[in-house]
């Protein structure tokens, strides 16, 4: 019975410390007890959540990502190992963003370059009329 | 510290316009306003033939096709060439808040005038010939393009009464009460439409799992994973196609909390790769909004949408880093765009609903005229909905509370 209420007072992470503290049947069953006294404010909140999503539709947006159609070329790679890590309590790494395209990253640099009028190409000098530092070339590697 | 660039200009301002290298797509007709006759009898009660993309003479039965822009203007080739910003006519910038043309009826004479906010054809009150915009105005009201509906009344009215239909049980009494969906209207919405030649590089972090194990502590087990971390670079070139990208401002906006635009955006896209050249004959008496935004004021935007389009294009080159990649820097350098105009069919139900304090949302419920892709809002009774969740939570509690007991009594 202490352990669980003193998971409760502690929240999510105090529940995992109070899981893994766990050394007897009865505290097992205390914490299906305590799972299921919270079910119902759960089921409250998934079920008002997911109506007002259904009847509302605010996540809803063009998938432009996905149903645009689009090649890539060049493609150049570069993985660079750096260390090991071990006993890491996650499957998946901190703040990955790989499945949330539409999630910015901490830096984002985009430039429009300036274009190069067709009689002027090949002169690196006229694609940067506003005296801007745009470089007009692609990167050439890191 | 010198208030000149390396060239001797000033430097740029916050808000200034690009001021790159423009090639003009021209797409002009050079036709004057007033009557778009029938090529056979010259008839001006030509209009769009319903579900197809002919245009039809009412009085001879003449049929005909719009010219395909893809065809005619080769859009969508040459994307891996394009260099600065390439501009189609419907595309230029706005330089005009005139929305009243006058024309001159080539039948009797008469001058007629059409408001651009919303229609580009008028009939002459006197000889009762149509007359259009046959040519590009230099307040944005005439685009590149145009897809016609393929989507009839009927099937919209059925796909918008059956979306309703579906959440009808929670919706506000009042929108139930007021609701019918006869009251769809079809609108022709301005967008752009968008070609990129990109230069993409992205830099991130990117773990491998190597091991998983379980240690045992007492009677409970942890799961344990080592991995090796990567530093990881992708650079690219992207070619992006056809991007739709919204040109009115008062549909652009989608912060849901006060608007639902949103639901207009979830329609698309449309297979704009069919749109053929404008011609006001295939909008008839259907009311249009005007184009407001240039091409500098949904840059930003598009070139937004390209950097997260090139980040899903690289994901399943990434997909060996089992553990996720975490992107810290992405670059993107766009070499080169098109720009389009076009009008797009949307069938549109609107309810406006004013909220206690007094703030007005009007919520949309729209159907693709092209393909009937159905997408909306229905207000919902916040009563309603506070009873729905708390019968889910008295069925959930009434089966897990008697758990809880026994398992704390056990």
């Amino acid at each position: 019975m202490s352990s669980v209420f003193h998971a409760t007072a502690l929240g999510s992470s105090g529940l995992d410390a109070a899981v893994l503290a766990s050394s007897g049947g009865g505290d097992d069953f205390a914490f299906i007890a305590l799972f299921a006294f919270v079910a119902p404010f759960v089921a409250f909140w998934l079920a008002y959540t997911m109506l007002f999503k259904r009847y509302r539709n605010q996540d809803k947006r063009y998938q432009y990502e996905h149903t645009t159609h689009s090649t890539i070329d060049e493609l150049q790679r570069w993985d660079t190992f750096t260390r090991e890590r071990r006993r890491l309590r996650n499957r998946f790494m901190d703040g990955s963003n790989l499945d949330d395209p539409d999630q910015r990253a901490g830096y984002v640099d985009i430039k429009e370059m300036d274009g190069l009028p067709p009689e002027a190409s090949g002169d690196s000098a006229a694609d940067a009329p506003d005296g801007g530092s745009d470089d007009s070339r692609p990167p050439s590697g890191v | 510290m010198t208030a000149a660039g390396a060239e001797g200009q000033p430097a740029p301002q916050v808000g200034q316009a690009w001021n790159g290298h423009v090639t003009h797509l021209d797409t002009t007709t050079g036709q004057e306003h007033g009557h778009d006759d029938c090529p056979k009898c010259g008839s001006t009660e030509v209009s769009h033939k319903p579900g197809t993309m002919s245009l039809v003479c009412g009085f001879c039965r003449f049929e005909w096709f719009g010219k395909r822009l893809e065809d005619t203007l080769g859009l969508g080739e040459g994307i891996h060439e394009l260099s600065g910003r390439t501009v189609a006519s419907g595309a230029s910038q706005i330089e005009s808040e005139q929305n009243l043309v006058t024309m001159k009826c080539q039948g009797c004479g008469a001058e007629v005038t059409v408001d651009t906010g919303h229609a580009t054809q008028s009939r002459c009150h006197w000889c009762r010939s149509i007359l259009s915009l046959n040519d590009k105005l230099p307040n944005g009201a005439v685009p590149d393009g145009i897809l016609p509906f393929a989507l009839s009344r009927a099937d919209a009215v059925a796909r918008i009464e059956k979306f309703v239909g579906d959440r009808k049980l929670l919706a506000h009494p009042e929108f139930k009460a007021d609701f019918s969906a006869e009251h769809v209207k079809p609108v022709f919405l301005p967008y752009m439409v968008v070609d990129g030649n990109l230069h993409t590089r992205l830099h991130g972090v990117g773990e491998v799992q190597t091991r998983r194990y379980t240690v045992k502590h007492g009677d409970s087990h942890t799961t344990y994973y080592d991995a090796n971390e990567y530093q990881v670079v992708r650079q690219f070139d992207l070619h992006a196609d056809d991007l739709i990208v919204e040109s009115s401002a008062s549909k652009a906006d989608f912060k849901t909390d006060i608007s639902t635009n949103n639901i207009i955006n979830a329609i698309l896209p449309f297979d704009v790769k069919n749109m053929v050249a404008f011609d006001s004959n295939y909008m008839g008496d259907i009311q249009a909004e005007k184009r407001d935004l240039d091409i500098d004021d949904v840059a930003r935007t598009t070139h937004e949408r390209f950097l997260t389009m090139a980040r899903e294009r690289i994901r399943a080159d990434l997909t060996g880093y089992d553990r996720g990649v975490r992107f810290t820097h992405e670059e993107m350098w766009v070499r080169g765009t098109r720009w389009a105009t076009v009008y797009l069919p949307v069938w549109l139900y609107s309810y406006p609903q004013r909220s206690s304090d007094g703030s007005l949302t009007v919520h949309y419920v729209a159907v693709n005229g092209r393909n009937g892709t159905t997408m909306g809002s229905v207000p919902i009774s916040k009563k309603r909905l506070l009873a729905a969740s708390a019968g889910w939570a008295v069925a959930t509690a009434a089966v897990a509370w008697p758990i809880a007991l026994i398992s704390l009594f056990s």
